[in-house]
């Protein structure tokens, strides 16, 4: 997949001539700072309190320098490395970076000031060595109850972020290694679980400090001086490797339309439209022409628009590039404010980041899919699925919110079936697993999760499989949902067929039959409404999207049909009628 | 806390009749949550932008790069997606 030679990719290490440090060095230290990052990703898992942290791992970890360039990530969630930028520039420009101190932490979760949505909490930190700034340790995480209009959070008929959670600009949550008690007190008096909020709050603090304390192991053997010119030099490495790679995709002018279905608030459909520039080494997505923002909570902002790009070119780059500032400097987004990509101040916007960021991405493999069609991917299921619920749990008669995430189908790519029912593109996140549903909360007993045959979209290389989860009540619940593709198809690619649309369907206590929500309860969408109540004896049934197929169904390797078959992931019905299989 | 009544960055000494532009760090309000967007890009500006002028008018934007980008990307013609009952 990459564009650069092996032989490249040593040239493209020798460049030391600022540092004086070899290669062996160079990648060393960006090893330190990458695993650094992802140990403090363990830290957060191991000693959170929800399973959105330590099952779903829906946060990301990463090091930024004074000027808020990042100098490492991991393999977290990529909607929130690429918005983290943003988070972070916004409050080192907003505090200025003479208001750090060491031991402060920084909390902040505004979507108008680079935030991705607000359950969505960044924290940072600065790292002060031998009385200098190195730099800022961050970490971003997605809070299980952020205290909005409906337990959980992602409220899907919300119209201003007011009703999505409790708004922090950049505030400090310790001051010189303290607690700063009055804002604890704030948050934990607007949140539903205060204790879950407490102690997700810990470990990311927690992963700040391990952090601290591994730059300090670093800074100690090399100094200040060596490792901010490594860090400048690992960025010069990682923008020349990029731009490498870009300068190999065929200059044009690129072109992709999709759209957001509704919005929660009405029947109204939200296109968007991308207008991809690549000439030499520089890449600009334009937005231009996309939909005024919706009233409802489907709206991204800038940082979540640039962050899907993001997303989206290092999918189709070189992965052993360094991942850090460098990555995205030749890439270039314009999203008109006001629009379904870039909303202003106050629409809602938890969708954004679970909703329209993923289609975002699609949709960038779209546009190139005649560029470099060795490369690119079929449109997924394009949902996170948020499904949430919360109540009073019975057992003890406390509060309790979760935010679960459910897997669709990615698409078919060249050579490769598409992943079934694996969390979206933007998300690198998991679902929440049966024996954590059923044990941690008392709303429901999961009587089916499985793959759904046939909703994987034919194609030379089929798209990945959907799945069905069936749950039945067992005490007094309120649910929310914001899910996408339940109208338009995941769309083939290279005459590859689509992908099946979800859905979301409730049995009433004593009924026979599913209804969709619009049916049962009047809601105006049918995968967008919040604050349900069902009672014990209700079902849940949720379809989540399979994923496009990549080329022609005819070219599709007969015995690769016959395994699907005897697998029973595609019907001999549909065997015969899309790949005209007659075996 | 610091508040932006408006009259503040009338002070900060940028010289906006220059072509070359200057950059301009205004006060934080906390009372006005309207924000600044790049002319070019879109992108919300958290506080200091670069301000040119062109034309008669002005332009802000997040950086020098794009204020020079805005002279030479061809524009998107396409109109902007309004009238949403076709849809």
């Amino acid at each position: 997949m990459s564009a650069i030679s092996g032989e490249q990719r040593n040239l493209s290490l020798t460049g030391s001539e600022h540092t004086g440090l070899d290669p062996v060095t160079l990648t060393v230290i960006d090893n330190f700072l990458t695993s650094t990052c992802r140990d403090m990703g363990v830290t957060m898992m191991k000693t959170s309190y929800s399973p959105i942290f330590n099952e779903s791992l829906d946060f990301s970890c990463v090091i930024f320098d004074p000027e808020g360039q990042m100098l490492a990530q991991a393999e977290f969630c990529p909607s929130q490395i690429g918005t983290i930028k943003f988070t972070v520039t916004w409050t080192l420009d907003e505090l200025g970076v003479d208001a750090f101190a060491p031991g402060d932490v920084v909390l902040h979760n505004d979507p108008y000031r680079g935030s991705g949505h607000v359950p969505e909490h960044m924290m940072l930190k600065p790292v002060f060595h031998s009385g200098q700034l190195f730099g800022f340790v961050a970490n971003v995480a997605h809070m299980s109850e952020p205290g909005a209009k409906t337990p959980g959070g992602l409220s899907g008929d919300a119209t201003e972020v007011f009703q999505e959670g409790l708004l922090l600009p950049p505030v400090k949550i310790k001051h010189r290694g303290e607690d700063n008690e009055d804002i604890w007190k704030i948050i934990l008096a607007n949140h539903r679980t205060p204790k879950v909020t407490f102690g997700d709050f810990r470990a990311m603090m927690a992963s700040l400090d391990l952090a601290e304390e591994r730059l300090h192991e670093l800074l100690d053997v090399h100094g200040v001086t060596t490792i901010r010119a490594a860090c400048r030099e690992l960025i010069e490495i990682a923008e020349r490797r990029m731009r490498a790679e870009i300068r190999a995709i065929p200059n044009g002018v690129y072109e992709f339309e999709d759209v957001i279905e509704d919005d929660g608030i009405s029947d109204r459909s939200y296109p968007m439209r991308l207008r991809l520039t690549v000439r030499d080494d520089d890449v600009i997505a334009d937005f231009t022409g996309s939909a005024p923002q919706a009233v409802g909570p489907v709206n991204a902002i800038y940082a979540v628009t640039a962050s899907a790009v993001y997303n989206a070119i290092l999918h189709l780059t070189d992965p052993t590039i360094p991942r850090n500032e460098g990555c995205y400097r030749p890439i270039t987004v314009i999203a008109p404010p006001g629009t379904i990509v870039n909303c202003t101040f106050p629409a809602p916007v938890a969708g954004g980041n679970t909703e329209t960021s993923p289609r975002i991405t699609d949709m960038v493999f779209g546009a190139l899919q005649v560029a470099i069609p060795e490369r690119v991917v079929a449109a997924c299921g394009g949902t996170s699925s948020p499904f949430l619920f919360g109540g009073v749990d019975p057992r003890d008669g406390g509060l309790y919110a979760h935010f679960h995430f459910e897997g669709v189908g990615w698409g078919g790519r060249a050579g490769l079936d598409g992943n079934d029912m694996v969390v979206t593109i933007n998300g690198n996140c998991r679902n929440t697993p049966v024996e954590v549903f059923e044990t941690r909360y008392p709303a429901f007993l999961i009587e089916e999760y499985r793959l759904l045959p046939d909703s994987g979209g034919p194609g030379e290389f089929r798209g990945g499989l959907g799945g069905e989860r069936l749950l039945t009540v067992t005490s007094d619940v309120t649910v929310s949902a914001l899910l996408n593709r339940m109208k338009a198809d995941p769309w083939g690619i290279l005459d590859g067929g689509n992908g099946a649309r979800g859905g979301i369907w409730v049995k009433r206590a004593g009924e026979e039959s599913w209804q969709t929500f619009v049916e049962a309860f009047g809601t105006i969408s049918p995968s967008k409404f919040s604050g349900i109540r069902l009672r014990p004896g209700d079902q849940v049934r949720l379809a989540m999207p399979g994923g496009g197929g990549y080329g022609d169904p005819e070219r599709r390797d007969r015995a690769s049909v016959a395994r699907d078959i005897a697998e029973g992931f595609v019907t001999s019905d549909r065997a015969s009628a899309d790949y005209g299989y007659r075996g | 806390m610091n508040v932006d009544d408006g009259r503040a960055e009338s002070d900060s000494g940028a010289d906006i009749a220059s072509q070359s532009g200057a950059w301009i760090t205004p006060p934080i309000s906390y009372v006005d949550p309207r924000r600044r967007f790049c002319a070019f890009c879109g992108r919300p500006i958290a506080r200091r932008f670069w301000r040119v002028s062109r034309g008669g008018g002005e332009g802000i934007f997040c950086d020098l790069a794009h204020a020079r980008l805005d002279t030479t990307y061809p524009r998107s013609t396409t109109p902007r997606l309004d009238d949403l009952e076709s849809n």
